[in-house]
């Protein structure tokens, strides 16, 4: 009897799996961070195409990188991810290539954003989104003019500051502060970086990746390194209106994201759909106000809110020969990131 | 018999399956990947090696498990002062009151760790100045362990025989030599498990230290999560595990030795 209940539910698992796999031409699954689309704007795609979009989330890249492997680039019909990760994942033939026929509206891409370290033909992947590192501060509580990192250092800022937690972006605005790349791969670079980094160190109060606005807005610190996303988050709250935001002046350290489809998608013609859906101007700029991020999207730009404008577009004398994105380096140059970090944050306490 | 242990073993068939794939494989595969190399392209190349281990001569490692082992070593002693007492005291309360404690002690565990965590932060900052700092590390690191200490005590605490105490105070000894002779020895067990409980979490509770401390205090925990994630050092990161597991191990070894020395204790007398 049990043997029989047990093949019954054995059956019963196949049966549905088989039905999974029928419906599978009108489902969409998209694979990316949590709070990347407005619940509207999925919906709409939903109500106009007839394909019922399935959002699963990753919490890190790494992640991303790891399940994309295991599963041979199915399972997924659309990724959302950082630029350095997109690089891994064309090497190792997890994207394919995009057909640019099925996507009327890729002349909207912001042309700044293209043809970028990850992707240098732009044959993968379209950006979704970028964002530049920049010093949020609350000047009723700080005397310093803040223009660059240097100014971080002020004596006055004592255990008031706080960083973001990605020390690749971190020790990497220090490489450019002395004149290098951030992307260096000599050590004595490396290390000199974590010589200055450490000089920091009496300044932070925290190291956190997520929501330093929230303890920027609580005074818990006063000055921050924040992504775009967090500057867009402080700027646009009550308490955060009389704060400033400073590109730094020694260059900047931006980020793009990138959407692909994996090379085995079940279903990339609705991940194209969706892809072209999103380029458009308007349904562009609903996203990017909701994410906090810089518009990607040429033609999203005249939709955004006046108060978003500035956070959102990119300022027009903006001087990206200065600018760099965080890559991939040799595991030995990791290594050494790895090194000065650990030994930053020990003096930090 | 033997027909009665066939079927015992079939009985605990899906305990030591469980152990062998949850517990015992993962560990030799940690120990066996820390002395594996770590190639350039962030993969493991099945060569032999022992610099994973070399590494960790480095005083950034020595320094982070010295600086863990302080910190547990302090959460444990204040958990012992409190919560001993805290425990003891429950044990001799009337039955209702007991259940009532008890119960008290157990309703925060219905609530996520984070959320709890979390509200924790908002108290801190909104009421006090020491966020971020490693007083706040601690008190927060006491009040999620606090509870395994109280309730190992507590459950040796039920079980001492009051009249043994009644015994020794009626025959003149003092209240302080009663405890020392009688209580001390007879919840040790209890005591002892609850440090195993407190000290070995507290080295690696890294959501504590990462959300309390403001990132500024590396663990043990820490590191390996770092080699894991940022860094992709995953042979380095076994290599770290496997001293941290020796480590706790050690820390377990010596409750389990203390434990019969207490008890010689009450016998000698």
């Amino acid at each position: 009897m049990k043997r029989i209940v047990s093949i019954l539910l054995c059956l019963t698992f196949l049966f549905s799996f088989a039905a999974c796999g029928k419906s599978a031409e009108k489902e969409l699954v998209i694979y990316t961070w949590a709070g990347m689309f407005p619940d509207e704007v999925i919906d709409n795609f939903e109500k106009e195409t007839g394909i019922t979009v399935i959002y699963q989330n990753f919490d890190t890249d790494e992640n991303m990188l790891m399940t994309l492997e295991t599963t041979k680039g199915s399972d997924y019909d659309l990724v959302i991810a950082d630029d350095y990760i997109i690089e891994q994942v064309i090497s190792e033939g997890l994207a394919q290539k995009l057909d640019k026929t099925k996507i009327s509206n890729y002349e909207n891409i912001n042309p700044t954003f293209m043809g970028q370290f990850y992707d240098k033909d732009d044959a993968y992947t379209v950006p979704y989104g970028a964002g530049i590192m920049q010093i949020a501060y609350n000047p009723d509580k700080v005397n310093v003019d803040i223009k660059g990192y240097k100014d971080l250092f002020d004596k006055s800022l004592e255990g008031r500051v706080g960083v973001v937690g990605n020390n690749r972006v971190v020790t990497g605005l220090i490489l450019k502060m002395l004149g290098y790349s951030m992307n260096t791969e000599n050590e004595n670079e490396i290390r000199e970086a974590g010589t200055k980094l450490k000089e920091l160190a009496p300044n932070i109060n925290l190291i956190k990746d997520e929501y330093l606005n929230e303890d920027l807005l609580a005074g818990t610190i006063d000055v921050a390194l924040v992504y775009q996303s967090q500057a867009t988050l402080t700027a646009t709250d009550e308490k955060g209106s009389n704060f400033k935001f400073v590109m730094p002046e020694e260059g900047l350290g931006f980020g793009v994201m990138g959407m692909f489809v994996p090379s085995n998608a079940k279903n990339s013609d609705a991940a194209h759909k969706f892809i072209d859906y999103i380029l458009d101007g308007e349904v562009g700029a609903s996203c990017f106000s909701w994410m906090g991020y810089c518009s990607t999207n040429s033609a999203a730009d005249k939709y955004i809110d006046d108060s978003l404008k500035s956070f959102l577009t990119l300022p027009e004398n903006l001087n990206t020969e200065n600018a760099e994105i965080v890559q991939n380096i040799s595991a030995d140059a990791a290594d050494v990131h790895e090194e000065i970090w650990n030994e930053f944050v020990k003096s930090c306490n | 018999m033997k027909s009665r242990m066939k079927s015992d073993f079939k009985k605990v068939l899906p305990l030591y399956l469980f152990t062998a794939f949850f517990v015992i494989i993962p560990i030799a595969y940690a120990f066996f990947l820390s002395f594996m190399t770590r190639t350039n392209t962030f993969s493991v190349e099945y060569v032999f090696t022992l610099d994973n281990y070399k590494e960790l001569l480095k005083p950034i490692y020595l320094t982070t498990f010295w600086d863990s082992f302080k910190l547990a070593i302090v959460v444990t002693t204040i958990n012992i002062v409190v919560g001993y007492p805290a425990g003891l005291f429950m044990a001799k309360l009337p039955e209702r009151q007991r259940k009532f404690f008890f119960a008290a002690l157990t309703f925060p565990f219905w609530i996520n760790s984070i959320v709890r965590i979390a509200s924790i932060i908002i108290l801190l900052r909104t009421y006090t100045t020491i966020l971020y700092s490693y007083f706040a590390v601690v008190i927060t690191m006491v009040y999620a362990l606090m509870p395994f200490m109280i309730y190992s005590v507590y459950s040796a605490g039920v079980k001492l025989d009051r009249s043994a105490l009644e015994a020794a105070r009626m025959l003149g000894a003092s209240e302080i030599r009663a405890f020392l002779d009688i209580t001390l020895p007879l919840t040790a067990k209890g005591l002892l498990s609850g440090v195993t409980l407190t000290f070995v979490p507290s080295m690696c509770l890294i959501y504590i230290s990462n959300l309390l401390g403001g990132g500024k205090f590396i663990l043990a925990g820490n590191l390996i999560e770092n080699q894991l994630i940022k860094t992709h050092n995953t042979p380095l990161a076994a290599a770290i595990s496997v001293v941290l597991m020796m480590l706790t191990g050690l820390v377990i070894l010596i409750c389990n030795r203390l434990e019969p020395v207490a008890r010689r204790r009450r016998r000698a007398k």
